[in-house]
């Protein structure tokens, strides 16, 4: 819900320009360090500042690349939970609910038709609001 | 006592403020967002109730939350136990939200109110009450009974989708209850969905169209897909339903059953379509009227409150009254989420801190359900002048004479005025009034001004002491939750060939002297006008009276289809503009559209009308 009402408004990011410098100078600095290639820091390195500059006068303009890295976000987290999820259904929650209905465990009054009853209206053990349940959230 | 009731996290978000059992404030969440049924944590509506109040969060002794979350996480856990290996999508995405927010709600809550104050120990402060017994105290607490049976109904709270209780003084007890998958709301919205209109807001569209057509399928229903025993109580064949295990409602065994595939929300409605919204609504009214007698005759009870999000089917309602088995009853006007809100702020005020009730049998608690922000005339011209609209500032008996004037012409009224309603209805504090004697309002309210389908019925708004001479009924409906028929004397006389008509060839037919209000059976979903409520609104149909005879005028909310209700005057000077409104009055200001430099054209209205969703 918060991902999507972010995507709709394009905002300042200045955590973006940030991280686009550190990743230059990084790059920079690895460079120097195994070539001492010079002129490929200083491209790394200006590329950097006018990056900064133009981000600085025109933060917007970097919206699209937002709303693709964070709708690729969204999609990599997504994909992970649902294989994470249904392996904890397939492997946990099958097995456990299989095993109950076998027992005849009656879950959620899934049965049809029931001629021996008069009413399936469940009497409340506590008819009575404790105060104390007021505290819990269960 | 301050005592702040929060709903939120499911749909349509709430925060209601009372003191001393007091009702204060109280407003839902989307009508600061403008986003429908907004379901984030309502600190907007939060703010208001103590802007409105003067207090600051340091003032505020409780604060409820409306249910319980961990048994709701339950239940979630429960069904796919029930059902799996199916539901692994369901699951999969139901659970994230959960595991990552929603089972730490307490702290949640927490992080929210710390925001506000970070010296106060919030955890003490820190309440939860369950779905259904808020909704049940939303219900009892502020009617105007002493004693009373109550019934809540909604599509699932944690496990509860229906419970029976009595309320006694400032006592509440909760006897029996239904538990989930078995509801008549899921019931209800799984017709909603499979008649193409969209689930928890396009119900009042099935209630709408169920007069158009005949319940062919009603027997059907009650052979397959619910098991109805002679107390009312219910169970639901679930091989018919998929709610439980998908995001879908219905499945293909409910396809075959009911002889064809959903409709799309664009394909043409059709008088299968209307049949199975009348069977739906008829298999509804009468297991309703089957649950509330033998609650009358079980608890020996006179009155009947009522809450929960069916309990705003006005038809049902007005069922239960005319089986007369209880003398009076009151229904929650926020019956819905929202008043969950209220209902928990309610329910800790007297049944964990043990605070007395005073009960007026003459008046309920809910001031007429005007309960949520509004402006000074001041502040109101200086939101006008900073949107640039062009108004006049009159006193108040010529602006109402104006507006009387506009609304005889055949002009379409917004009208803000007061505070805004708390709850679904507009009631004369955010509305679109019009004449209701004329054979085209409801063709013009319906498509040049709300932009919804045809088919919808429209609400008169009537002085109370003038109901008894215009519909078959003299009891109050100050919250428009109760149907009546038009007073047989306004009827018209239609032909037999008329008479014979079938669905949507009976809705241009002028059937009363008050057409733009008379449903094709004649009914008109009331809202009575009460001075002691709305002396303004009551004034402007007092005016009216005088001027053309007639005592009401169709009130429907000021907003567009699938648009929240406007709040501020900013929101209702734009939906004026977006929309065939032709005169506004706002406070003593009143706004006529041929004076105005800002208009919209064809194209710009539509842009308008689609940034809301079609329900």
């Amino acid at each position: 819900m918060d991902l999507c009402n972010n995507l709709k408004k394009p905002k300042n990011y200045p955590l973006w320009d940030s991280a686009v410098k550190i990743v230059f100078l990084i790059l920079g600095w690895i460079y120097l360090y195994y070539r001492h290639n010079y002129k490929i820091l200083f491209s790394l390195i200006t590329a950097s500042i006018a990056i900064f500059v133009f981000y600085y006068f025109n933060n917007r303009s970097l919206t699209p690349l937002i709303r693709l890295q964070r709708r690729l976000n969204h999609l990599l987290k997504q994909g992970a939970n649902y294989i994470l999820l249904s392996g904890v259904f397939f492997l946990i929650i099958s097995p456990f609910g299989w095993i109950y209905r076998k027992k005849g465990n009656g879950l959620l009054f899934l049965g049809k038709k029931n001629t021996n009853t008069c009413s399936y209206w469940m009497t409340r053990l506590n008819s009575k609001i404790q105060p104390d349940s007021f505290r819990k959230t269960f | 006592m301050n005592i702040l009731g929060i709903s939120a996290f499911y749909h349509d978000s709430a925060a209601a403020l009372i003191q001393n059992g007091n009702i204060l404030a109280a407003a839902q969440e989307e009508r600061f967002s403008r986003k429908k049924n907004d379901p984030c944590f309502p600190n907007n509506a939060i703010q208001f109730c103590l802007s409105h109040t003067k207090l600051k969060a340091s003032d505020l002794d409780y604060i409820v939350f409306y249910d319980k979350p961990l048994i709701k996480f339950e239940r979630i856990i429960e069904t796919s136990l029930a059902f799996a290996p199916k539901g692994v999508l369901a699951f999969c995405k139901s659970m994230p939200p959960w595991l990552t927010n929603k089972i730490f709600l307490k702290y949640l809550l927490l992080k929210e109110f710390e925001k506000m104050d970070q010296k106060i120990d919030w955890s003490r402060r820190l309440l939860f009450s369950e779905h259904h017994l808020s909704h049940a105290a939303s219900a009892f607490f502020p009617s105007p009974f002493y004693e009373a049976a109550i019934l809540t109904l909604d599509g699932v709270g944690e496990w509860c989708t229906s419970s029976i209780g009595t309320g006694l003084g400032s006592q509440l007890q909760i006897h029996k209850e239904i538990h989930f998958p078995h509801s008549l709301g899921l019931l209800y919205s799984a017709f909603t969905s499979y008649l193409g209109f969209k689930v928890n807001s396009g119900e009042y569209k099935i209630m709408g169209l169920a007069p158009y057509g005949t319940p062919r399928y009603s027997s059907l229903i009650f052979k397959n897909l619910i098991d109805v025993k002679e107390d009312g109580s219910f169970q639901l064949n679930m091989k018919y339903f998929d709610y439980c295990t998908s995001s879908r409602m219905t499945n293909q065994y409910f396809e075959t059953l009911l002889g064809g595939l959903p409709r799309h929300p664009n394909e043409p409605i059709e008088t299968r379509h209307i049949d199975l919204a009348s069977s739906i609504q008829a298999v509804l009214d009468q297991i309703v009227v089957q649950i509330t007698r033998s609650i009358a005759i079980e608890t020996g009870q006179k009155n009947l409150c009522l809450a929960g999000g069916v309990a705003l089917n006005c038809v049902t309602n007005s069922k239960i009254l005319k089986d007369s088995h209880f003398k009076k009853i009151w229904i929650q006007p926020a019956a819905g989420d929202a008043g969950g809100a209220l209902g928990a702020a309610i329910a800790v005020y007297h049944l964990f801190l043990n605070g007395t009730r005073e009960i007026n049998p003459n008046q309920d608690k809910m001031c007429g359900a005007y309960l949520g922000p509004s402006y000074s005339d001041e502040e109101i011209v200086q939101r006008l002048h900073s949107i640039g609209a062009k108004f006049e500032i009159l006193p108040e008996q010529i602006l109402i004479s104006e507006c009387v004037t506009a609304l005889e012409e055949g002009k379409a009224l917004g009208w803000f005025q007061g505070r805004m309603e708390f709850g679904p209805r507009a009631l004369g504090g955010r509305s679109i009034l019009a004449d209701a004697r004329s054979n085209q309002m409801q063709q013009k309210l319906n498509l040049q001004i709300k932009f919804r389908e045809s088919f919808r019925p429209f609400a008169p708004a009537i002085l109370r002491e003038d109901l008894s001479d215009w519909f078959e009924s003299d009891l109050d409906s100050p919250y428009m939750l109760i149907i009546a028929d038009v007073h047989k004397s306004r009827r018209s006389r239609l032909s037999a060939a008329q008479e014979s008509l079938t669905g949507f060839a009976k809705l241009h037919l002028p059937r009363s002297t008050i057409p733009a209000v008379t449903h094709v059976d004649y009914s008109a979903r009331l809202q009575t006008v009460h001075f002691e409520t709305h002396p303004l609104f009551h004034s402007l149909l007092n005016a009216f009276k005088a001027k053309t005879g007639c005592p009401l005028l169709v009130n429907t909310s000021f907003n567009v289809r699938g648009e929240p209700i406007v709040c501020t005057p900013e929101d209702a000077y734009r939906c004026f503009i977006g929309t065939g409104i032709e005169i506004m009055a706002i406070g003593r200001c009143l706004i006529r559209k041929d004076k105005q430099i800002l208009t919209q054209s064809k194209e710009e209205q539509e842009i308008h009308k689609n940034l809301f969703e079609l329900d």
